[in-house]
């Protein structure tokens, strides 16, 4: 009971994102509100001045060290408001009396700024890296966008790299990678709407795309789905994509994710939805099909033959991956009649000796790779080379001359390790390798007939999911004959006349 | 209704759920045996026994039950299985030679079962040689045609024929350039059907040519000579009955006839020399021209090849000349052909041509009118020939 009548305790103010209070024209009355919600925060700045000299009226700053570009403020915001304010003639107390519109239109020479009366988005703004100022007897907070923190500069992507193509790759901070997305569409028409999502993280998010050629409903979905998320924090872009996502259990990807501003604007000319994620410099595109993860920036960049060979080069690494260890354990331990001769003969002597049965062999020594791929993901860059030589040499070679596995199942897995690094895509080829193990065991069960059981049902499975309402599979089911020239094929960019029609794009025509 | 709609959808789901489980169950790990557990046949050679029979073989044959069995019904099947790391270290004695006999194949390969560690295999089986006196005897032919068909991994590419000789000849044969015998006789078995000296059975062929055909089967017939496997003669067969050889050089035309012929050299006299045309590829059609009184078909063939050589002055840019030489060869041909079928119509009095085959498919109310006394109208049939020889000129030099 005692609890309510502890009346002087009781504060005047309370932050709650959900709720907006206004502000008031007292000035210490918002200094009290804003400072009680950043209580103990010691990374806030306050500063209180006068505009012109000792009795001129009362101002208050706030930002946060680190966030906000201290230079700017202290040369462009405060210098002119207490400093040149004095010099202002004729009537120095006539512009006392309207301070605030002075100090707007001719005071801070800053180009960026906005005026806010809601207590709560004053806050956010501070926290975001901007510089609020409150002046004595007038109820909006000025917002100066001050953000500028120490980045990390724009390098070549990790996980994307080409050898002929741009070398930029996104980074953490959204404001440049929206840059370098918007440096390649100079259209009005590309619009970039941004959200914040996550109650306490905040987090920006931005929603590119080119208005007259993007589906609208699939903007309209990404809205629906995007406002229903509902949690506190958002961190990395993988947050958005496993919220947005139509199958979650699906290992198989269903949006595209890249690092390169180039993919982004391409899929942005076919009339796909790029979405960006502070703090992630990973960009999601939507909506997506399987084909788009075995295609990569470069087959747009060279010539139409050589793009040809190397996605079909692709697509065979991809069947590699997925089958080459399944394959193995049927032969050898179902269907031997198969393959020649000559090389049944040669699988028979290899492993005779070996302990373990084809499927067991073939089972350790993939979990060794992963194991390898692992480790190796996680060392520091100086010992990575060590995890290859430990791998290679240690594991392969005396694994195969103590007889624990045969020299053809270390063949087998290398080549599978291979063909799975082939595909451009990281995530895919992670699905890959969840089924690679399906399809093993399927082997181990019932040989070839396992898996051409397991290999349907897969296929069955993709042709089932769809991406934003786009099916998985398309253009090959459902069939689109125009769409053909840039699956396996790359037509010449002369023929390409269409945008990828599965896709919907209001606008067909990419080339009049 | 509605509930009864829901019972049969039910039912249907349930039918068509099981036959999925049915078949899902119908193989599985049960069924496994790793690759370094079996022993792969590559040949196999089978003929009648001779002599005593070993007591395993006539217990395992049910002789304690079912009462005594002839001796004379007896097989004996050799089996060539090559021993797989010696093989690879390059081992001489690189293969296994183990010989069995039994009352039918399946009771020879069980009691050789008994005596191994590995499960044999008939997966990667090429060769496949029948005894002599094995195809003179219709039943035990049968039985064996029968395993044939009934192993589910035999190689349905393994090639066929009939071994003159005795089984035990095989012993002698030492392969020069081969380490493994069914890799020997594979070669033997190309080569022949190259030179058009006879010709390559897949067991596939051999039985659709069972089956069909009214059961008359050309097989070739291989014979050991000196340490070195000969094929040179063809056996005909008519349903599963042993009715004669027939010599190497009606090969040949027969080959033109089948549309089977491919590389092989003929030597046709020319003005006072000899002129090797080595054919390239033949396109055989034959035709049904009238089948009033008796069956009268049209041969066409176009065969395609080169002069291998001409030391004679011969032009070969000399068009007028080039026709002479192709109508040498065309006349050549022709009368190759005429004494073929007359061989056939007269000597052996079958048609082993496929021509009933051919008129069966081509033209069916004929052959419906002759179906049941074939062999007999076929005696009376007579020929037209349309023999075109085209001599390729390619990379020929003017003197």
């Amino acid at each position: 009971v005692g609890i309510f009548k502890r009346g002087e305790n009781k504060k005047i103010y309370e932050y709650d994102p959900d709720t907006k209070t206004n502000m008031s024209k007292e000035l210490q009355e918002n200094i009290t509100k804003i400072k009680s919600a950043l209580q103990n925060c010691d990374d806030i700045v306050y500063r209180e001045f006068k505009v012109g000299g000792v009795d001129g009226t009362k101002a208050f700053l706030f930002y946060v060290d680190g966030l906000a570009d201290k230079n700017l403020i202290d040369d462009f915001v405060i210098t002119p408001i207490m400093i040149t304010s004095r010099i202002v003639k004729p009537d120095y107390k006539d512009v006392l009396s309207r301070l605030a519109e002075a100090t707007k239109d001719s005071g801070m020479t800053v180009g960026d700024f906005k005026e806010n009366n809601i207590v709560e988005d004053t806050i956010g703004a501070i926290l975001s890296g901007d510089c609020a100022l409150i002046i004595e007897g007038y109820e909006n907070a000025i917002i100066i966008a001050t953000k500028f923190w120490p980045a990390r500069g724009i390098t070549e992507p990790a996980t994307e790299t080409v050898v002929r193509g741009s070398r930029d790759g996104f980074t953490e901070t959204m404001r440049m990678n929206t840059a370098l997305v918007r440096r390649r569409i100079r259209d009005p028409r590309f619009k970039i709407k941004q959200k914040q999502i996550g109650k306490r993280s905040k987090t920006d998010v931005a929603i590119m795309y080119i208005e007259d050629i993007a589906d609208n409903c699939i903007l309209e979905e990404l809205y629906k789905r995007l406002d229903s998320i509902n949690i506190d924090a958002i961190l990395d872009s993988g947050y958005i994509e496993q919220f947005i996502e139509e199958n979650t259990y699906s290992p198989f990807p269903q949006m595209q994710t890249t690092e390169r501003p180039d993919v982004v604007a391409a899929a942005i000319y076919e009339g796909r939805v790029g979405i960006l994620v502070d703090n992630s410099p990973f960009a999601l595109i939507i909506p997506t099909t399987l084909a788009a993860f075995f295609q990569s920036p470069e087959d747009y960049f060279s010539r139409t033959i050589l793009s040809t060979f190397v996605r079909a080069i692709r697509l065979i690494a991809g069947l590699i991956s997925v089958l080459a260890p399944a394959m193995y354990i049927a032969i050898t331990s179902f269907n031997p009649g198969i393959i020649p001769t000559k090389l049944a003969l040669n699988i028979a002597a290899t492993r005779e000796g070996v302990p373990f049965p084809a499927f067991i062999e073939a089972i350790v020594m993939e979990i060794t790779f992963e194991l390898l791929r692992e480790a190796g993901v996680r060392l520091p860059r100086a010992i990575g080379s060590t995890i290859g030589i430990v791998g290679g040499l240690v594991i392969g070679q005396s694994a195969v001359s103590a007889n624990i596995v045969s020299p053809i199942m270390v063949i087998v897995v290398a080549i599978t390790a291979i063909s799975s690094f082939a595909i451009p895509n990281y995530e895919v080829s992670a699905a890959f390798r969840l089924i690679r193990f399906t399809l093993m065991i399927a082997a181990a069960i019932y040989g070839l007939y396992g898996i051409v059981l397991v290999g349907m049902a897969v296929l069955m499975y993709m042709a089932n999911i769809k991406s934003f309402n786009v099916p998985y599979l398309s253009p090959l089911t459902p069939f689109n004959r125009g769409d053909m020239k840039d699956l396996i094929y790359r037509a010449p960019w002369k023929l390409m006349k269409n945008r990828p029609l599965h896709y919907g794009p209001n606008d067909k025509r990419r080339q009049s | 209704m509605i509930k009864n709609k829901d019972k049969s959808n039910f039912l249907k789901r349930l039918q068509i759920s099981l036959l999925i489980v049915t078949v899902i169950f119908s193989t599985g790990c049960w069924d496994k045996i790793e690759i370094d557990e079996r022993a792969f046949v590559l040949a196999i050679a089978v003929d009648m026994a001779e002599g005593n029979i070993k007591s395993e073989s006539s217990s395992l044959s049910g002789e304690e039950f079912s009462g005594k069995i002839d001796k004379k019904d007896y097989i004996k099947s050799t089996f060539f299985m090559p021993i797989p790391s010696k093989l690879i270290s390059g081992s001489v004695d690189a293969f296994a030679t183990e010989e069995s006999e039994g009352i039918n194949m399946q009771s020879a390969i069980q009691s050789l079962s008994m005596k191994f560690s590995r499960k044999m295999f008939f997966g990667q089986t090429t060769i496949i040689l029948i005894g002599e006196s094995l195809i003179k005897n219709e039943k035990a032919f049968r039985e064996f045609v029968d395993f044939l068909e009934r192993e589910p991994d035999m190689g349905r590419e393994a090639k066929i024929a009939i071994l003159e000789g005795k089984l035990a000849d095989l012993k002698n044969i030492k392969p020069k350039f081969e380490k493994v015998f069914a890799a020997y006789a594979g070669g033997v078995f190309k080569n022949a059907n190259k030179t058009s000296s006879a010709l390559e059975l897949p067991i596939n062929e051999f039985l659709a040519e069972l089956r069909g055909n009214n059961g008359k089967t050309v097989i070739p017939v291989v014979s050991v000579e000196s340490g070195n496997l000969k094929m040179d003669k063809l056996a005909l067969v008519n349903e599963f009955k042993f009715k004669n050889y027939l010599e190497t050089k009606y090969m040949r035309p027969l080959n033109i006839i089948t549309g089977n012929l491919t590389e092989t050299t003929m030597v046709v006299p020319y003005s006072g020399n000899k002129l090797t045309f080595k054919t390239r590829g033949c396109d055989t059609k034959i035709q049904l021209v009238s089948d009033k009184d008796h069956l009268k078909y049209k041969i066409t063939a176009k065969i395609e090849g080169d002069i291998d050589n001409y030391l004679f002055n011969m032009d070969m840019s000399d068009t007028t000349q080039l026709k002479n030489a192709q109508n040498k060869i065309r006349d050549f041909v022709e009368n190759e052909l005429k004494k073929t079928i007359s061989h056939f119509q007269n000597d052996i009095g079958s048609d082993y041509l496929m021509l009933e085959e051919h008129t069966k498919k081509h033209n069916y109310s004929t052959y419906e009118k002759y179906k049941s006394y074939w062999d007999e109208e076929f005696k009376k049939a007579s020929f037209v020939y349309d023999i075109n020889i085209h001599i390729r000129r390619l990379g020929g030099v003017k003197r």
